[in-house]
């Protein structure tokens, strides 16, 4: 799916749907909402990208997404099952990462099979092949104390890669790199996981970074600030790769800088 | 029996006054010495290696010595008052002495050229950098050596030495002892109600609030916004009190940490050098020992002291043997009980309350009813000296467990259940792996403990003024016991014997050992964003 086919991908039934899905903390004194009536759905081969302000409750909304968080309401179905923990078909990359300080690269990667039911030695090959194809060859026995940031989102990546989910979502994943090794690792990143081969089918991105949704998502999903609800579904109809430098690109950014303020 | 509440307060009121004492001694000496070593090369190479070794040093052993040369050129009940609060004094300052010079020694090079800038006097330079560069670490030195300090109190308050017993006039642990030793049961679990209170009370108005306020003083580093949940910040702060114990009580070339940032290669031989030289100051300070042990027995011979070593020996072999079955047991029961409790957090909420109630009472106070306990059954004493060394080491390591596991990211047990790896593994990988570092960073101190506690946990007599002695407890063999007896026949040869001995191990221990494993596992451990 090297170019996203959208009028192929509306006709397909959704992979995830979330419907009417909000969500309120019981602090000690007073109810804070979160995030208030979200509804959107997902098609195989999208890539969705969703912006809001920090703290608008984008983090929360992926964990109940992800089935790790209950919504205080509505409901999210991965291929029309209603989800109540987290399932096979999702796992998600963290902004920090993730990774087990205590395990080496090959451990970190390794435990995403760990529930497989796999010989020992197709997991090895299945981890090693997800640590060549994120360029980290030769580091297999390096700690995630010993690796840069980028280096260990990779490793973030290789865990995905080799867990082969079909939803992926992603938590600001570039947001703590730094601004050059965030933008080698975005291009990087497409190719790896939007390729044929890929088994990952869709996916979800949370970020305050519109740029960097411009650049990758298909669609845009504008959310309001807290709590949350959905400004605007924009489709981005960029062709790929996308030169940041077009003047299409800059209205994009524009669009969406409006619709957030 | 209610009516005896009020003495109790006002026992415990003086017995807290010696505590406070003997930490602000504890302290101002600990400024004074850490300082000195901190700023002065000389000075650090005398003053390290002297803390190594009186750190591993045994005090109570020497607690009737104190007592006997204050008793005899004071009076009475000053010489009594005076030796319980040296001795409380001793207990508490070692690991406060180190604490003070690592922050001096941590001070960035910025502070130090802006206060030479500044042409300011020495006194201003210790009163506005040195000093409140310190506080950190004191704060959270001062949390650990209260609890250390408290098992000292109750266990000196009241002596026996030989066929004399000397007490002060009020203290908690004359009540204690007393209660006990006259099975007046009802009023010693009063005793050790008041006594809970009293910790209770001092650790979240006092030890608490000092260890938040000192947060303030921190140098160059960002400070994390206290986390709300009193819960959570408790085993916070009782982690940070272990950490920052053991990070000053475990000998090292750690004034060897700045050079050997950039010189990869000569710093091995600086710290070669340098070891060599603490190895000579030890050995000399063991010259000395030996010399003063023969000059106090001018009548004694070669084969005498080495028959008088080897009994040290076997002693020491039956004392280290006891320390790591109680260890053994210990973490066994701690780490899981420990991970359990942290997991959940209605258990964390419903347990916590509860855990700090019990691990406020000092091991030394409950050794009275646990003696009377086991006293029917086989090897009363072996069993007696466990439970006090169990006592004595758990919520070290209980508390650090909890504070290991409560400190795993969310991402990362939001990952480990993302990838649904199971109850068994999420343990394996993630929990057990969590909780080691503190772990290992409460049993470094546990064990340290328990080596101390020996004393009272392997021998102990009660003898009441004008009354005989009354054994409470004693095991077959045992260092502590060795040392008790020597200490009682005032045969100086052979404590000088079991406290070189003794102190020598425990120094190699911590350098061959802990060290070793506290690096290991500290380094790789942290949570990197
Ligand atoms: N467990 C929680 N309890 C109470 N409030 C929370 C909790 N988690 C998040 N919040 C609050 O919910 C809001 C949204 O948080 P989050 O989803 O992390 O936002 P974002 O990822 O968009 O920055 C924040 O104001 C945060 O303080
Ligand atoms: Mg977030």
């Amino acid at each position: 799916m090297q170019t996203l086919s959208r009028d192929a991908a509306a006709v397909k039934s959704p992979l995830l749907e979330v419907s009417r899905v909000s969500l309120s903390y019981e602090l000690e004194k007073e109810k804070l909402d979160v995030i208030s009536d979200v509804s959107f759905g997902l098609c195989k081969d999208e890539f969705l990208g969703i912006v809001a302000p920090s703290g608008a409750g984008k983090s929360s909304l992926l964990r109940i997404i992800s089935g790790l968080q209950r919504p205080t309401g509505g409901e999210v179905r991965v291929k029309g099952k209603v989800i109540h923990s987290p399932v096979d078909e999702v796992f998600m990359i963290f902004q920090n990462f993730a990774l087990l300080p205590w395990k080496n690269v090959l451990e970190n990667v390794l435990l995403a099979l760990l529930c497989k039911d796999l010989p020992e030695e197709v997991r090895r090959q299945k981890a090693l092949k997800a640590i060549e194809d994120v360029n980290l060859k030769g580091f297999e026995k390096a700690y995630p104390g010993e690796l840069s940031g980028g280096m260990k989102q990779r490793v973030g990546i290789a865990r995905a890669l080799a867990l082969e989910p079909q939803i992926l979502l992603m938590d600001e994943p570039f947001s703590s790199l730094d601004p050059l090794t965030a933008d080698h690792l975005r291009v990087e990143f497409y190719s790896l996981l939007i390729s044929q081969e890929s088994p990952i089918q869709a996916v979800v991105m949370v970020s305050h970074n519109v740029e960097e949704v411009v650049e990758l998502a298909d669609r845009a999903l504008v959310l309001s600030d807290r709590p949350s609800r959905v400004v605007q579904d924009v489709k981005i109809g960029l062709p790929r790769p996308r030169n940041k430098k077009s003047q299409e690109f800059y209205e994009y950014t524009d669009r969406i800088y409006s619709l957030l303020t | 029996m209610s009516d005896v509440i009020p003495g109790l307060v006002v026992d415990t009121a003086y017995s807290w006054v010696r505590m406070f004492v003997a930490l602000a001694l504890s302290i101002l000496f600990s400024w004074c010495v850490g300082i000195a070593a901190g700023r002065n090369r000389t000075a650090e190479r005398l003053i390290l290696p002297a803390l190594d070794v009186l750190q591993s040093i045994p005090i109570l052993g020497f607690f009737p010595i104190v007592l006997v040369v204050f008793v005899s050129y004071l009076p009475l009940s000053l010489g009594v008052n005076l030796s319980v609060t040296f001795l409380i004094f001793t207990s508490m300052s070692w690991n406060i002495a180190f604490s003070v010079y690592e922050s001096v020694k941590s001070i960035p090079a910025d502070y130090l050229d802006l206060t030479r800038m500044e042409r300011m006097s020495l006194w201003r330079r210790v009163t506005e950098l040195y000093i409140p560069a310190t506080w950190g670490k004191v704060a959270y030195n001062s949390a650990t050596s209260w609890s250390v300090g408290l098992f000292y109190l109750i266990s000196s308050e009241m002596f026996s030495l030989g066929n004399s017993a000397y007490s002060v006039k009020h203290g908690i642990g004359v009540d204690i002892a007393t209660f006990a030793s006259q099975h007046r049961w009802g009023d010693y679990a009063l005793a050790i109600g008041v006594l809970i209170a009293a910790v209770m009370l001092t650790r979240f108005l006092f030890l608490g609030e000092f260890s938040s306020w000192s947060e303030k003083f921190k140098l160059g580093e960002e400070s994390r916004p206290p986390k709300k949940d009193p819960i959570y910040r408790f085993y916070s702060w009782f982690n940070a009190a272990t950490r920052a114990k053991v990070s000053s009580a475990l000998p090292r070339g750690r004034h060897l940490r700045i050079p050997s940032v950039k010189l990869q290669k000569g710093s091995t031989d600086l710290r070669r050098l340098v070891r060599a030289v603490q190895v000579v100051l030890l050995a000399l300070l063991a010259a000395v020992a030996v010399a003063a042990a023969f000059s106090a027995a001018p009548n004694m011979n070669l084969g005498q002291l080495g028959a008088d070593e080897a009994e040290v020996l076997v002693a020491m072999a039956y004392s280290f043997l006891r320390v790591w079955y109680v260890y053994a047991i210990t973490a066994a029961i701690a780490l899981p009980l420990g991970i359990c409790i942290a997991v959940s957090d209605r258990a964390l909420h419903a347990v916590t309350p509860l855990l700090q109630v019990v691990s406020a009472v000092p091991a030394s106070a409950l050794l009275f009813p646990v003696a009377l306990f086991v006293s029917t059954l086989p090897f009363s004493g072996e069993i007696t000296a466990a439970i006090v060394i169990f006592l004595g080491m758990v919520w070290y390591l209980i508390f650090n467990v909890i504070a290991g596991v409560r400190a795993i990211p969310s991402e990362i047990r939001d990952t480990a259940r993302l990838l649904k790896v199971g109850r068994w593994n999420f343990w394996r990988h993630v929990y057990i792996p969590a909780a080691l570092p503190s772990f290992i960073t409460g049993s470094i101190t546990a064990v340290g403990g328990a080596w101390n506690t020996l004393i009272i946990a392997e021998y102990y007599v009660v003898s009441t003024r004008g009354g005989g002695a009354t054994p409470i407890t004693q095991v077959s063999l045992g260092l502590g016991k060795l040392l008790d007896l020597a200490t009682q026949g005032g045969n100086i040869t052979l404590i000088g014997l079991c406290v070189l001995t003794m102190s020598l191990f425990i120094v190699t221990f911590n350098i061959a050992v802990w060290r070793r494993l506290y690096n290991r596992t500290t380094k790789r451990y942290s949570y990197g964003g």
